[in-house]
């Protein structure tokens, strides 16, 4: 990139734009999909993103590309001048640090020894469940290099890189038909069973067929650990500190207030699958509290929002795309496990309902009102057992009636993407929630 | 964007690992500016660009992308990819035609709107929503507008370009009231110019959002349970593009994954519904003149008096059902492998006045507008949310209620509707789905199912 950025910079200066800022983005992603034992689809990519922030009679101006070509910039510049001049918004020093993790890690994405992997997973699920009409499994690698260039040639650079299984499988019986969706992200393929995954999700597809709705109330609920990490997933938005500053989230003014029992313990986690030693205005990101001890423990912070709460940023400024402005965001969200199996949970549950999907989570679930609604799926609990599939159902409340609720924690976490960052959360459960049925 | 010679090589490079080869090259200049009451929160302008290129090996897929214009880089990545699964024979070369040019566009483009003019729009909005009263605590502007220039070009010969100028403006008023923080949107847009927005009152929008925004948050939370549901006209037609509209779609029919595959010609919903998908709606937002794999877009009966017409069909599906593309193939950007998926689909309209809908139900739901939803196409399982609904009393619009999810199965509520108004009006929303977030439109007039689950919160 850099005759790209030193191309920019050189005609930058000449139209009187100075304190030039690079964020890029080199992008890796390679995709394996198969359908009914054979391949069906594989892709491989290769990007380069770039936004250039710039100070133009005092004030910041940006544009973007994906086209690295030097007849491009004149362009871009223009951009910049003209967003500057309008917007009106006050340049800020943007500090960079010389930090540059190893980004040269090459992860082999070996097209035939996951084919296989896939293909045999899903052999073994067809050899032990019934009723499977149409198998899709697919596995991708993401790899993410960000760079914070400015100027003065100073540089910070990290990279993120993981792997997704997802997996949806058709069941048919006569005329009843079901089927399940799931995905799970993780470091490394050999440090997950995606046969177990596969068959869980295929037991579960063939398990649903002849399911019906059960009768409306308030039941005592274990939320099986994908549903958990989907529904707090959907909420994290409310924690951003511009959307409570801007009066758009149910946890303004909540900070430090009890609002979950003390079994629900959540924090954000920069060191693990997405990785990040820094946030997108080159703050150094650290691991922190959401909810510890019952409390609401801290918002997730940029410079300007912890400027006007008079704190220091908590390292949580991203971009929600390369191309857009700060916000605030998040990178890793861990729900803390206990002790207790799911098995476990659902002993001690005696009668109630394991909740084992959600559909529709990003309609059905409001971060500005905090209330939910959300089409679910499961089994009714009895003696401690799971007994009949339900289906057809929806379960509802509040974000705060969720964490209120929580009498327990699993230990079987599951990690998946949430909204711009990934959640891992364990299976929970609650004491009691709103259930529409028949 | 590449040339001809060069995406020709790229296509004859590409026909070494399978039958059918296909490039798409894009640039899209882009504005965005997302402001709130106090300030402009992004100001992002700049160039979307890009290549992808898609091999089909029978009904095998291959797809390799690249940001940029390099035939060398998008060759080399494809080599890597697949260099293993080179052709035992070799395809002739193919002869390409002359470009097919789809743009028609007469109206203002947005790259020659100055900034500024695009910023008053976005403060008009602002302003109006904040005065509409003070129990709007904040108001959230996000205006967008695209000139995306397209080459598709493919192994038999199709050359096309097009350009798609489309904008939208999506207003959301937040209001703190007595049962909380609450929302309210509007999101008009077009496949239109700069010209659009002299044709609209922005502020009518702004106050439409405020009001939604304060009724909900001095509403009762909803209580569920099984009953009559009214849903008004306009982009309340995501109820069928849920219900039943990805079903439809040929990605889920062509392999069975949709409760309608092998269902052609029978009834599948009442006598009442037609339902129609058409690309070819003059400045609607989800229109185009061509789709994504270069095939023209059409007007597509679906649905008509309750029968099964047709599904919505791309290139690779047609193969695998063996019948033409219906131009439904699309893609967000060179990103996505395309797929059949919707542009502006709706609902025909009936012969009911909506007042009579409405006093024909005794209790039941009134959905005045709609967030979003989700499908499971497999089982026809569909959800949606209401961003405003109000219940039913008596024949009367009675108190707001909010939190409400309406849930049901796509076969069942296209036979459940028993009453459709004669008010048809189109909405415009994204679509998220395989290849990627699209714009769309979905439309419908006043439409009444005589039963289905509502979720409450309470």
């Amino acid at each position: 990139m850099n005759p790209y950025t030193n191309a920019v910079t050189k005609k930058a200066i000449a139209q009187g734009i100075t304190q030039l800022h690079f964020h890029i983005e080199d992008i890796k992603k390679q995709e394996l999909t198969t359908l009914n034992g054979e391949i069906e689809f594989i892709s491989a990519s290769n990007e380069t993103l770039v936004l250039i922030e710039g100070e133009y009679n005092g004030y910041i101006g940006s544009a973007y590309t994906e086209d690295c070509d030097e007849s491009t910039i004149m362009s871009l510049l223009e951009n910049i001048i003209q967003t500057a001049t309008q917007n009106k918004v006050p340049y800020i020093e943007k500090s960079i640090h010389t930090l540059n993790v190893p980004t040269n890690r090459s992860i082999p994405f070996n097209t035939k020894e996951i084919a296989e992997k896939l293909i045999t997973a899903e052999k073994t699920a067809r050899e032990s469940v019934k009723n499977i009409e149409v198998f899709r499994s697919g596995l991708v690698h993401h790899q993410k290099t960000i760079t914070l260039v400015n100027s003065d040639g100073k540089s910070m650079s990290d990279m993120v890189s993981y792997f997704s299984v997802s997996t949806n499988i058709m069941t048919k019986d006569g005329e009843q038909t079901q089927s399940a969706r799931k995905h799970m992200l993780f470091e490394s393929v050999a440090d997950v069973d995606l046969t177990a995954f596969i068959i869980k999700a295929a037991r579960e597809a063939s398990q649903m067929l002849n399911s019906q709705p059960c009768a409306s109330g308030n039941y005592k609920v274990v939320l099986q650990n994908n549903v958990t990490a989907e529904l707090f997933g959907a909420f994290l938005p409310a924690f951003q500190a511009d959307k409570c500053q801007n009066k758009m989230s149910f946890l303004m003014d909540k900070l430090g207030d009890v609002v979950s029992s003390t079994h629900f313990i959540a924090y954000e986690d920069p060191s693990s699958l997405i990785h990040r030693c820094f946030d997108d205005e080159g703050t150094l990101t650290s691991k922190k509290a959401l909810i510890n001890e019952g409390k609401l423990s801290n918002y997730f912070h940029n410079n300007d929002t912890g400027q006007k709460a008079k704190q220091q940023s908590t390292g949580n400024g991203f971009r929600q795309n390369y191309n857009e402005s700060i916000s605030s965001a998040y990178t890793n969200v861990v729900i803390k496990i206990g002790k207790d199996s799911l098995t476990d949970l659902i002993k001690n549950t005696g009668s109630g309902i394991l909740i084992t999907s959600c559909d529709g989570i990003f309609a059905g679930v409001n971060p500005t009102s905090g209330d939910f609604s959300v089409i679910s799926k499961g089994y009714m609990i009895k003696d401690g057992a799971l007994a009949e599939p339900i289906s057809g159902i929806t379960i509802g409340g509040t974000l705060f009636d969720i964490l209120s609720a929580t009498e327990e924690c699993g230990n079987d976490s599951i990690t998946i993407n949430s909204n711009t960052g990934i959640v891992s959360a364990p299976s929970i459960r609650l004491s009691s929630v709103v259930v529409t049925g028949v | 964007m590449l040339n001809k010679p060069s995406i020709e090589r790229i296509i004859n490079a590409a026909l070494e690992f399978g039958d059918f080869a296909e490039v798409f090259c894009e640039r899209n200049v882009k504005s965005l500016i997302t402001a709130n009451s106090q300030k402009v929160e992004t100001s992002s302008t700049g160039v979307e660009a890009g290549t992808g290129v898609r091999i089909f090996r029978g009904l095998d897929e291959i797809y390799v992308y690249t940001s940029g214009y390099s035939e060398d880089k998008i060759i080399k990545i494809l080599k890597d990819t697949v260099g293993s699964l080179k052709n035992d024979s070799s395809f002739s070369t193919p002869t390409f035609a002359a470009a097919t040019n789809y743009n028609r566009f007469q109206g203002e483009l947005h790259t020659s709107v100055n900034y500024g003019r695009k910023l008053e729009i976005v403060n008009r909005a602002l302003i109006a929503g904040k005065e509409y009263s003070s129990d709007i605590g904040q108001m959230f502007a996000r205006y967008f507008d695209m000139c995306q220039d397209v080459v598709i070009a493919n192994s038999e010969g199709i050359y096309a370009e097009d350009k798609r100028v489309k904008t939208r403006m999506l207003i959301t008023a937040y209001a703190q009231g007595k049962n909380g923080v609450a929302s309210g949107w509007q999101g008009p847009g077009a496949m239109k110019g700069f010209e659009f927005y002299t044709t609209l009152n922005i502020e009518d929008y702004a106050k439409e959002a405020a009001r939604i925004a304060i009724n909900m948050s001095n509403a009762e939370k909803c209580r569920g349970g099984r009953m009559p549901v009214i849903v008004a006209n306009g982009f309340g037609g995501l109820i069928f593009h849920e219900a039943c509209g990805h079903s439809l779609e040929a990605s889920a029919v062509a392999i069975g994954t949709s409760e309608f595959s092998g269902k052609l010609g029978q009834t599948v919903a009442s006598p009442l519904l037609t339902l129609v998908d058409d690309g070819t709606v003059d400045g609607a937002w989800g229109s185009l003149a061509v789709d994504d794999e270069g095939t023209p877009t059409q007007k597509n009966v679906l649905i008509e008096n309750g029968v099964l017409k047709s599904y919505m069909i791309d290139k690779l599906n047609a193969r695998r059902m063996a019948t033409p593309s219906t131009g439904s193939g699309r893609r967000q950007n060179y990103r996505f492998a395309p797929t059949s998926r919707m542009t502006n689909t709706y609902i025909e309209g009936g012969v009911t006045n909506p007042d009579e809908i409405i006093a024909n139900t005794e209790r039941g739901l009134y959905v005045s507008y709609i967030n979003g939803g989700s499908v499971n196409p497999a089982t026809g399982d569909f959800n949606f949310a209401a961003t405003e609904s109000f219940m039913i009393e008596n024949g009367k619009i009675a108190a707001p209620v909010s939190g409400a999810t309406l849930i049901g199965n796509g076969l069942q509520v296209l036979k459940d509707v028993d009453m459709v108004g004669n008010n048809p009006k189109l909405g415009e929303g994204f679509c998220f789905a395989g290849s990627g977030a699209l714009f769309i439109s979905a439309g419908q007039p006043t439409v009444r199912v005589s039963e289905m689950t509502v979720g409450g919160v309470k």
